[in-house]
């Protein structure tokens, strides 16, 4: 049988070297080939040394964990380190995946290599394709990082760019190709315009009350109609009533 | 006077209680009259007494609730007197019932009101109404009362909910894993930096208890806390992070709430520096003028995406603001160039 190597990847130093130390311990004859920093590297490394096992921390610049392990699955087996993570862990377990938590214990990554030793002792054995089971959880962890709707607006104020969180913004106006961002302390131009926005925001938070206004729903104080059956609307932090043009008042039939 | 609440809605469960309570009373006046006046107890004298208590009492309760629920009279002065008409008309109307029943049923008997039957029948009238209506108040005094109490609980609850919520935010387990495993490998060969870096852990751990506890604290004491905190990470990240702190002698001794600067430091670090690979620094300053206090944060990090979550960290800091200083203090955002974020509080200042 030929010698089996393995690839470590954790950005912290000190982790690396602790692991490297505990597996000469637990398992002589395993082959440090290399260790990685981060995800970009540790694909790189993968790639000129094709080891038999990838320890993969989930945290890592460049490229997550389950990132670099998306690509790899299917030809080498995957041992994951993970310092916290309940859906990481949950998923592991419910997975069969093979996991390791830091701060790693000799007896739990002694029993995660036995583990190891008897898949790969089984030749005609492949190595299971994770992709679809590891793109899942990727969304699962990144659900709370990222948002399919704007959150932050951009916009010159004197010499730097500042950042205005969407929440914060009472209404946003179109002014000719540039559109007036305006807060409760703060107005700005930003150069996206008003459909664009619009495209990008969260519809159930902002509504286009005219064809160049969109208003924060949770700024809104007061609803009013006229005779004439037009609404208008006065927003918390803002003086003046703003028009509901008539294709939009269906909006406000229903309160 | 106090205002007797009566039930706005009249029930027949209502009604029945009512009719047993004063039938009981009656019962009790029945028998306590009978012992005191009668020298010889027949059956016959029992049932009189009973019989004449009894529609006292019934006539006068049903007759008070029924004008209260009708007349629904909300001021204490009107409350006093349709209790005073009910009361006389009750116990006249009883008086009369009990004389025709008794007349009826026990032929011996004279047949006529006495007077001071009616006259005593008023009396206890009044005693037994306003008794309920004390009675009453009280309970619903008592009701109250464990409702502030139930209410003081539930804000208690609330603020320790908050305080737990603080906590957690400073010992965040990833942090605290991480740098556990970090002390773990250390010790075994380099252990004088293993050392260093349990004393660091343990004196964060200790100063931001401390210090999270307090309404305020000084600038100076906020800062040691980070520095510790961010020389763990030094250690975690090798060469990875670096930072400067920019604190000048004036504003050292300022006062400010507690987690308002390292859940910001928190931000750089986990948002801004360590996802990216080269690293890189952190810079935090605070400057003093004209009664306004500004504290930056800035790292040259992977800075912030149009699309990426604004945090609940952040909303904490300007809520915390926001209630501590109303309009007069913020937290605002700028980009660094080439890339990073900046973080900017500003509050008041004596």
């Amino acid at each position: 049988m030929n010698e089996i190597t393995a690839l470590i990847a954790d950005d912290e130093p000190e982790l690396r070297r602790h692991l490297v130390r505990l597996l000469n311990q637990l398992w002589p004859e395993l082959a440090i080939a290399g260790e990685a920093d981060n995800g970009p590297a540790a694909l790189d490394l993968f790639h000129t040394l094709s080891p038999d096992i990838v320890f993969l921390d989930i945290n890592m610049p460049g490229l997550s964990g389950l990132e670099v392990a998306k690509q790899i699955s299917r030809k080498c087996t995957i041992v994951f380190i993970t310092a916290y993570d309940q859906y990481a862990v949950e998923a592991f377990e419910s997975e069969a995946l093979d996991y390791i938590l830091k701060p790693v214990q000799k007896d739990r990554l002694a029993a995660s290599l036995e583990r190891c030793k008897k898949r790969m002792a089984a030749p005609a054995q492949e190595n299971r394709d994770l992709g679809p089971l590891l793109q899942l959880l990727e969304k699962k962890l990144a659900r709370n990082k990222t948002s399919p709707f704007l959150q932050w607006i951009r916009a010159q104020h004197r010499d730097t760019i500042r950042l205005i969180r969407v929440e914060d913004v009472l209404l946003f106006k179109a002014e000719d190709k540039y559109t007036l961002v305006i807060t409760a302390h703060t107005e700005s131009l930003i150069r996206k315009t008003i459909k664009e926005l619009e495209e990008e925001l969260d519809p159930d938070k902002f509504w286009k009350i005219h064809r160049g206004t969109l208003v924060n729903v949770s700024s809104i104080q007061k609803v009013s109609r006229f005779v004439t059956g037009r609404y208008v609307i006065r927003l918390d932090g803002y003086d003046d009533p703003l028009m509901v043009s008539r294709s939009f008042s269906h909006l406000f039939r229903q309160m | 006077m106090p205002v007797y609440e009566y039930r706005r809605k009249l029930t027949l469960g209502h009604l029945l209680k009512d009719i047993l309570y004063t039938s009981l009373c009656s019962l009790v006046i029945a028998v306590v009259f009978m012992l005191v006046t009668s020298v010889e107890v027949t059956l016959k004298i029992y049932l009189e007494y009973f019989l004449i208590a009894q529609c006292i009492g019934l006539s006068i309760s049903i007759l008070c609730t029924f004008a209260f629920h009708i007349l629904k009279p909300d001021k204490a002065a009107s409350q006093l007197i349709l209790v005073t008409v009910c009361v006389i008309l009750g116990a006249l109307a009883g008086s009369f019932l009990a004389s025709r029943l008794i007349h009826h049923k026990f032929v011996n008997f004279q047949g006529q009101v006495p007077l001071q039957m009616v006259f005593v029948a008023i009396i206890l009238g009044f005693v037994i109404s306003f008794g309920f209506v004390l009675f009453e108040k009280y309970t619903r005094f008592k009701l109250s009362a464990n409702e502030e109490k139930l209410k003081r609980i539930l804000l208690e609850k609330e603020k320790l909910n908050a305080d737990l919520k603080l906590l957690q935010a400073q010992v965040e387990p990833h942090f605290l894993f991480n740098t556990l495993s970090n002390i773990l490998s250390l010790l075994e060969h380099e252990p004088e930096t293993g050392r260093q870096m349990l004393e660091n852990l343990t004196q964060y751990l200790r100063t931001s208890l401390i210090q999270s506890r307090k309404p305020v604290n000084r600038l100076a004491d906020e800062i040691d806390m980070i520095q510790t905190y961010l020389d763990i990470y030094k250690i975690r990240m090798g060469k990875r992070l670096a930072y400067t702190l920019d604190i000048p002698e004036n504003v050292r001794n300022l006062e400010i709430p507690p987690m308002i600067l390292q859940p910001l430091v928190e931000n750089a670090l986990k948002h801004g520096l360590e996802p990216k690979i080269e690293g890189g620094e952190i810079r935090i300053s605070a400057c003093r003028k004209e009664g306004l206090l500004t504290l930056e944060v800035s790292d040259t990090g992977m800075g912030i995406k149009e699309k990426s979550a604004t945090g609940v960290g952040t909303g904490n800091i300007r809520k915390r603001l926001a209630s501590l200083f109303g309009g007069r203090a913020s937290l605002s955002f700028e980009d660094m160039t080439p890339s990073g974020l900046k973080a900017i509080v500003e509050m008041p200042c004596e």
